[in-house]
């Protein structure tokens, strides 16, 4: 387990990382939407993913709405494809004991 | 919380494209543009009237297959986005459209191969059975990326309208009628789940985080 992304490794902002990780931006809605978390929550996890350097949070407005634009970067991409690496590592080692 | 499924998780953008039935509705009216404008034109008098026909129309319907695409993307601006999330989709890699350009490429030639080899008139009569299958088989694959089982339905549709205008012999008239009667389909079922995209997500108070 010691080789896993502690910030990533958490349900919820994993959940968050690999949303981002398939597009190129997306707003606060959408991920809001397809994690199905609160919205406080959802504001936390992101407030922590933006700490550690991985999500880019760009305020902005479409027309009157604010719009909060969220997306992964290249160190948030390098962590989740890292991520995955050591999980599937982790997978292979205990399925092969 | 359980660990998410990762796998899961990468097809969502894809699935999220069909999300409001805006995909299914466009591609439907413009299959019924081509097939309606190709059944016009072959009724069209064979004088002036059929030259200029055919010189713009051609063009045209070309040209709205990416009108189609531009404008679902509006569309999608205007009723989707504000409801369900903005999301701007990465661009396919290069390798993915090396490997379409091929694929389009190697059936131009096999169609070319196909015309000149081979009679034309046993081939009019194969022509829409044909595409029918290759339409449905796109369909079924559609079904099981996106996880619409409605697209299981079109291809039935696909299937039954194909063998049946087959088995008339309408030569390639038929295939005419397949793209307008199976855009017709298309288009409804777009429609219906983009009015209950609508009705299920109403427009999302002010968004921020």
């Amino acid at each position: 387990m010691t080789d896993l992304d502690r910030v990533i490794h958490e349900p919820a902002r994993l959940l968050i990382v690999a949303l981002l990780a398939g597009v190129k931006q997306a707003d606060f809605l959408w991920v809001l939407n397809q994690s199905e978390l609160t919205k406080g929550n959802l504001s936390s996890h992101l407030a922590k993913l933006e700490e550690a350097g991985y999500v880019e949070i760009e305020k902005t407005y479409k027309g009157k709405t604010p719009l909060t634009l969220l997306r992964l970067t290249r160190q948030g991409h390098a962590a989740f494809q890292g991520y995955r690496k050591s999980l599937t590592g982790l997978l292979g080692k205990s399925a092969h004991k | 919380m359980q660990h998410p499924n990762l796998d899961d998780l990468a097809r969502r953008p894809a699935r999220y494209w069909n999300v409001d039935g805006l995909p299914e509705l466009m591609m439907g009216l413009l299959w019924i543009a081509w097939g309606g404008a190709w059944l016009i034109g072959q009724r069209v008098p064979h004088d002036w009237r059929w030259t200029a026909y055919w010189l713009a129309v051609p063009p045209a319907l070309a040209a709205g297959g990416f009108a189609a695409v531009w404008a679902t993307r509006r569309v999608k601006e205007r009723l989707t986005f504000p409801r369900t999330g903005y999301v701007e989709w990465k661009e396919p890699s290069r390798g993915a459209r090396l490997s379409a350009a091929a694929v389009a490429i190697t059936a131009a030639v096999a169609l070319a191969v196909m015309v000149v080899t081979r009679d034309m008139r046993q081939m009019e009569h194969m022509a829409t059975p044909v595409l029918s299958v290759i339409l449905s088989l796109s369909f079924v694959v559609a079904s099981l990326k996106q996880r619409a089982p409605h697209y299981l339905a079109l291809a039935g549709v696909a299937v039954a309208l194909g063998l049946s205008l087959g088995a008339m012999k309408g030569g390639w008239e038929s295939m005419n009628w397949m793209f307008l009667v199976l855009g017709a389909a298309c288009a409804l079922v777009g429609g219906l789940r983009l009015a209950l995209f609508l009705r299920q997500h109403p427009r999302s108070p002010v968004e921020g985080i």
